[in-house]
């Protein structure tokens, strides 16, 4: 159940219970100021993903679906046994949008909204069966639900009026709150994200007292203005797992999970990484993001 | 028992001796283009510029003098840096070359002399050779193992590829998605990029879930791109970052102190960099502002071992 000391934190990472990641993405097309975007949207190594699967359905991910870098075999065990993080890297080299935030995710699934779903003012059903104790994550402890652009609108900025999942009690909840979605956004974007009023970033709000999702029941887009065009988007569902700040055009930001920042973050069996990442300004098309992670077991 | 078990063990190496220090120089020659990467260890300097010089499209090895020289083999004890430290410095009137990104690779394997020109034709590896040379098996399998295509001389531009390879699960014919060559590049430099002729990634991307690669078949261009380019195999070890160049000018803006960047693999990253007997160590660098034509790459290694 984790490393005891750093003397055993050596010891491993001296026996080669070390990996290492690489992850490089061109940012395609340009991204807005002010908004997150999923980086998983654009292309590099690996490969992007292609966010497969039937509209309102949600779609499992693990560690072998398309996007996810790989990250060593599963380590488990009986008693468990643990994957951590010891450091991570990134850097962008853009000619605009500095600063940025990059946050990295695992993400447990996906559900693919096709034009109709992103057009319609009624409430739209997903189609999930509920996350329990063979969750990578509980029951869903920890996760949280966003928006992101697979194909951008043409015209439209609609409102979210409902939001319906249960807790990890099991608990059906319906977040009333209008969050907008932004006019138009790009391959990537999170609409709800930006700077404009009833605009939650990265992810949706969650009732008060509620610690996770297990469970994404429906949504309900009305009012403001809608969709428009043969767009496309995606409702992820994630567990946040570190931020790093990246200043500055083309700094290599590195952080230390052991010394500087003790925390170890941890990579469940399975887990799908992925990246968010937050520009302050607009940022450049083709622009290179890198991003390298070291990782030890136990 | 190979390895360290605790840091007691790591200061009794230093105190036992079972330490070393090695120090290398690189100066590029090529102008590079400001956020892509190059091949340190094409450039001149210390090591002999590794320019892939061998037979046209058949795998060859890295030859270890082309490596940075860190000590003779230490089996069955096992050897790690202790400490990486860099320096970059320039002329008076160059321009900026800051923010170097530096990724350590063990450079493994090449195919040398892909026709960049040869548009629309497959260019098979390895075709009369008896025996090809085949990867190193210095990690025990080829998990990680990347694949970059080094310019071998002045490139032209506006070219496409695919390369097909056996990953590293012994599988054959697995394909790349489609690449982008980026614009006029100079020899040493990386010259794939994935969505378009900019925003070059180190590596090339994979067929979706392969985790590495063990050899290649074959490369096609599919749009011609001019020059000619070696696909090489390398293991990236450890990533290092060079802030600053020290340059002196009576230009009081292009003035720069320069700093040393230095790395304690202890209590920076707690990333140990194992050496395997036999690594040939070589650096690609992505420069965030001018070229790395610039500024010399200046360095030292300093290895541990028990």
């Amino acid at each position: 159940m984790g490393f005891t000391s750093m003397d055993d934190l050596l010891a491993k990472i001296s026996a080669g219970q070390i990996g290492r990641i690489d992850y490089g993405k061109t940012t395609t097309p340009a991204q807005v100021a002010g908004y997150w975007s999923n980086v998983g949207r654009w292309d590099g190594m690996p490969i992007m993903s292609a966010y497969a699967g039937a509209s309102k359905t949600f779609v499992p991910t693990d560690n072998t679906s398309d996007g996810a870098p790989y990250t060593g075999e599963s380590v488990g065990g009986s008693p468990i046994k643990t994957k951590h993080i010891i450091n991570a890297s990134a850097n962008l080299f853009a000619a605009a949008g500095a600063p940025w935030i990059l946050m990295c995710c695992d993400q447990i699934g996906y559900v693919p909204l096709a034009e109709a779903d992103i057009e319609s003012t009624t409430e739209r059903t997903i189609t999930m069966t509920a996350l329990d104790s063979t969750c990578r994550y509980p029951a869903g402890v920890g996760l949280r639900a966003f928006f992101s652009t697979y194909t951008a609108p043409l015209t439209g900025g609609p409102n979210m009026t409902s939001f319906k999942y249960k807790n990890v009690a099991g608990d059906s909840h319906e977040v009333t709150k209008t969050i907008n979605m932004c006019a138009t956004p790009v391959a990537g974007q999170v609409p709800h994200s930006g700077n404009a009023a009833n605009r939650f970033a990265p992810f949706i709000p969650l009732l008060a007292g509620d610690t996770g999702i297990s469970d994404i029941e429906a949504f309900t887009w009305t009012g403001g203005t809608t969709y428009t065009g043969a767009g496309a988007m995606i409702l992820h569902l994630v567990k946040p797992i570190f931020t790093l700040p990246l200043p500055a055009n083309g700094i290599m930001t590195e952080r230390d999970f052991v010394n500087q920042l003790p925390s170890l973050p941890r990579i469940v069996d399975g887990a799908h990484l992925m990246f968010m990442l937050f520009q302050t300004g607009a940022t450049t098309t083709t622009s290179p993001l890198y991003i390298t992670m070291d990782y030890a077991w136990e | 028992m190979e390895g360290f078990k605790s840091i007691r063990e790591w200061v009794d190496s230093t105190s036992e001796g079972k330490c070393d220090i090695f120090q290398f120089r690189k100066m590029a020659g090529g102008a590079t283009i400001a956020g892509q990467w190059a091949d340190y260890t094409y450039a001149s300097g210390r090591p002999v510029s590794n320019f892939y010089a061998t037979a046209p499209l058949a795998s060859a090895l890295i030859g270890d003098d082309k490596g940075i020289y860190v000590g003779e083999n230490v089996f069955p004890l096992k050897k790690y840096i202790h400490r990486l430290t860099t320096m970059m410095g320039a002329g008076a009137t160059v321009t900026t070359c800051q923010n170097v990104q530096l990724l350590l690779c063990d450079f493994l394997l090449s195919y040398p002399f892909t026709d960049m020109d040869a548009g629309g034709e497959d260019q098979d590896m390895n075709v009369g050779v008896a025996s090809p040379v085949t990867l190193p098996n210095r990690y025990g399998n080829s998990i990680g193992v990347k694949m970059m295509l080094v310019a071998q001389g002045q490139t032209i531009g506006g070219g496409t590829f695919t390369i097909t390879y056996t990953n590293s699960d012994g599988t054959p014919g697995r394909v790349t998605p489609l690449h982008y060559c980026a614009a006029a590049q100079p020899a040493g430099s990386l010259v794939q990029s994935r969505v378009a002729a900019a925003g070059v990634n180190p590596f090339i991307t994979l067929q979706a879930g392969d985790k590495g690669v063990q050899s290649v078949q074959r490369i096609k261009y599919a749009l011609a791109n001019g020059g000619i380019a070696a696909i090489v195999l390398v293991k990236p070890l450890r990533n290092h970052i060079q802030m600053e160049e020290c340059r002196t000018t009576t230009t009081s803006t292009l003035y720069s102190v320069g700093s040393p960047s230095e790395t304690e693999m202890i209590t920076s990253g707690m990333n140990l960099t194992e050496i395997v007997d036999g690594a040939v160590l070589g650096f690609i660098g992505q420069t965030m502002a001018g070229s790395i034509a610039s500024s010399q790459l200046v360095g030292t290694i300093e290895t541990i071992w028990r």
